[in-house]
């Protein structure tokens, strides 16, 4: 069995990306990406580079997403599989 | 009703011209600056007092070019108001540099024309050393205030990006120094060129993420 490799860890894409449905949710709500930076207290940066999948959030920020769009952690992010 | 299909890119759309002319600004004050030590060293007019005076103007120079692409992204509204710990980290490390600048060419021409002994003279020599050490602190207090995960995690790769930078850096001319094969450099410009190993570890970092 080979080794369960490390979530962003290096350069190469991890085998199961985790994707997620913040742009939609965001589109649902009617929300900009600085009003959403704005209450997560976090740069607007953070809210491309989450949206985009280019950054994995921590889990900890993650619960947060989800509960400022009322919704389960498993509704926002995913396996893309 | 929000703007919900905005850039994806994390960089400021300043355009085309405005990094053009940015870059150039760059670029000729850092040819004035070069051609400023030149001049003074061929002309004989190097003193701690030109020294200084040519230092700090490149230093105030840079550092007033460096905030210009925040401050029109701000005015056209395409970035929010920086960050609280970024801010507190460059009103750290900026005055730092430039008490750095301002303290090393004359600390240079004292020890060299005055001589100084004795604890004047240990006194002389750490002085443009503790700037430098506010620096550090000033990257050290960054890391420890800064809250937003993305952030610190596009500073630990470019700090970490420009250390490898630096060691592979300071490795090969170490060895090339050794064996007098170029001129030797002293311990202390380690991090001055750390600092430089920056820009392209950000580039590369920003590139990433972009």
């Amino acid at each position: 069995m080979g080794a369960v490799p490390l979530p962003g860890a290096g350069d190469h894409e991890p085998e199961v990306p985790v994707k997620n449905k913040m742009r939609e949710l965001r589109a649902m709500m009617g929300w900009s990406q600085a009003e959403i930076a704005a209450m997560l207290d976090v740069s607007r940066q953070s809210v491309i580079a989450v949206e985009t999948g280019k950054f994995d959030p921590s889990l900890p920020l993650a619960f947060r997403i989800a509960r400022l769009f009322g919704r389960k952690i498993e509704d926002v992010f995913f396996y893309d599989d | 009703m929000a703007d919900v299909d905005e850039s994806s890119s994390m960089a400021p759309k300043l355009g085309v011209r405005f990094w053009v002319l940015w870059w150039g600004a760059m670029a000729l004050l850092l040819m004035g600056f070069v051609g400023g030590l030149f001049f003074l060293i061929t002309s004989r007019l190097w003193s701690s007092w030109t020294g200084m005076a040519l230092t700090g103007g490149y230093s105030i120079g840079v550092f007033a070019l460096s905030v210009q692409p925040y401050f029109a992204a701000r005015r056209r509204g395409v970035v929010q108001r920086m960050r609280e710990p970024h801010r507190r980290y460059m009103m750290r490390f900026l005055p730092a540099m430039l008490a750095y600048c301002l303290t090393l060419t004359p600390a240079i021409s004292f020890f060299q024309d005055a001589k100084p002994t004795g604890v004047l003279a240990w006194a002389v020599a750490i002085a443009p050393a503790i700037p430098l050490l506010f620096a550090i602190r000033a990257i050290m207090l960054y890391y420890k205030e800064e809250d937003d995960e993305f952030l610190k995690a596009m500073a630990t790769q470019s700090h970490l990006l420009a250390t490898g930078f630096m060691m592979a850096i300071a490795t090969a001319y170490g060895f090339l120094d050794m064996f007098g094969l170029v001129p030797h450099v002293q311990t202390w410009a380690v991090f001055p060129a750390w600092a430089l190993c920056l820009f392209p570890a950000q580039a590369i970092t920003n590139r990433k993420f972009r």
